[in-house]
């Protein structure tokens, strides 16, 4: 049965959940790392049952990483962004592998590109980067304008090629 | 690196084979980046670059021109130097957009290389972001004029500086140390330097 956003607001700040109204059709909820996956079980239970994407923000001022569960609803016609904070120093979330088979990839994904462990998925082996062996690239200490002049020779402004 | 050496006097027979050569390039169809939607218009009606002679050619080993039409990332590096190691002589190489210059708007990314005449050499370089199809006609008919008088050789220049081209490479595809970090920046210029000699 198709439920109005606002009912399911109220469903999800009945539960404890802090809600974030962002657009008509989307909201944001933030959970601890202990509680995520009775958390998204409980989604899933309440008919968000399609897991889009996985990808994580990397917040170095507060030393934490944020990953992000974005799931959506075939019969509400909502979109949950669900955001878990994760300590910078030792990033380790609970795999979701076992309630959605495709994060598989999307675990490589973000481990690849932000170093976050997921705890219980056993191949977190690199997609995309070949032969990497410097720190994760998409994470905020990691200086790419510096990476790209050492390595590739690169000029500012464009040199005088 | 050597300079390549463009022979004064040619004989006749070598004029009367670029004659031919030039008129009919064929180009390898390997698209990376963004510049391969200007090769659709330039060889179909508007522009008609089959009237010079220049087509399409599906396989590496039939072609005799490479055009790399955007930003190269490492992973296309590695397929483009494997192209053009497969493609016969006489083959030319033609760079695509300012992306295979100095990197263009990609220049400070993580895995795009910035110059590509360091990992392969290049014929001839069309500049723009987008070059439009005129440009892209214009660069291959100077390069038509270039393999007539005997200056489109870098395919020479390959085999004589492959020590060069090699290091190059495999500095960027075999990396086993950290690019930042632990190695002092001093170190990798001096690898490099080594390279050039």
């Amino acid at each position: 049965m198709k439920m109005q956003k606002s009912d399911i607001i109220n469903i999800l700040v009945d539960r404890g959940y802090s809600v974030f109204d962002l657009y008509h059709n989307q909201i944001a909820l933030a959970v601890k790392k202990e509680n995520l996956l009775n958390d998204l079980i409980f989604l899933r239970s309440i008919g968000f049952e399609h897991l889009s994407f996985i990808t994580a923000v990397d917040f170095i001022d507060e030393g934490e990483f944020e990953v992000v569960y974005h799931i959506w609803s075939y019969t509400h016609k909502i979109h949950i962004l669900v955001k878990v904070r994760v300590d910078r120093n030792n990033p380790v979330v609970p795999t979701v592998i076992d309630l959605w088979e495709q994060s598989q990839f999307y675990e490589q994904e973000v481990h690849e590109f932000f170093g976050i462990k997921f705890e219980g998925n056993n191949d977190l082996s690199p997609l995309f980067l070949e032969n990497w062996v410097d720190i994760p690239p998409l994470r905020k200490d990691f200086d790419t304008r510096e990476f790209s002049i050492r390595l590739y020779d690169a000029e500012v402004d464009g040199g005088d090629r | 690196m050597q300079e390549l050496k463009v022979e004064k006097k040619r004989s006749c027979i070598d004029n009367v084979i670029d004659f031919f050569r030039q008129r009919s390039i064929w180009m390898l169809h390997y698209c990376t980046g963004c510049g391969a939607v200007e090769l659709p218009p330039s060889m179909t009606s508007r522009w008609d670059m089959e009237r010079f002679g220049i087509g399409p050619m599906a396989t590496p080993r039939q072609a005799d021109v490479l055009l790399v039409t955007g930003y190269v990332s490492l992973k296309t590096l590695k397929r483009i130097i494997r192209t053009y190691e497969q493609m016969p002589e006489p083959k030319w190489v033609l760079a695509f957009g300012s992306c295979t210059v100095n990197g263009g708007i990609y220049w400070d990314s993580y895995n795009t290389i910035t110059n590509l005449a360091e990992y392969i050499p290049v014929d001839i370089t069309v500049s723009g972001c987008m070059p439009r199809p005129e440009a892209v006609m214009d660069a291959l008919q100077t390069l038509m004029k270039m393999i007539q008088s005997g200056e489109a050789g870098a395919y020479k220049k390959y085999k004589e500086n492959y020590e060069y081209y090699k290091a190059n490479q495999d500095r960027v595809l075999k990396k086993t140390v950290p690019i930042l970090g632990q190695t002092p920046k001093n170190d990798l210029e001096g690898k490099n330097e080594d390279a050039k000699e």
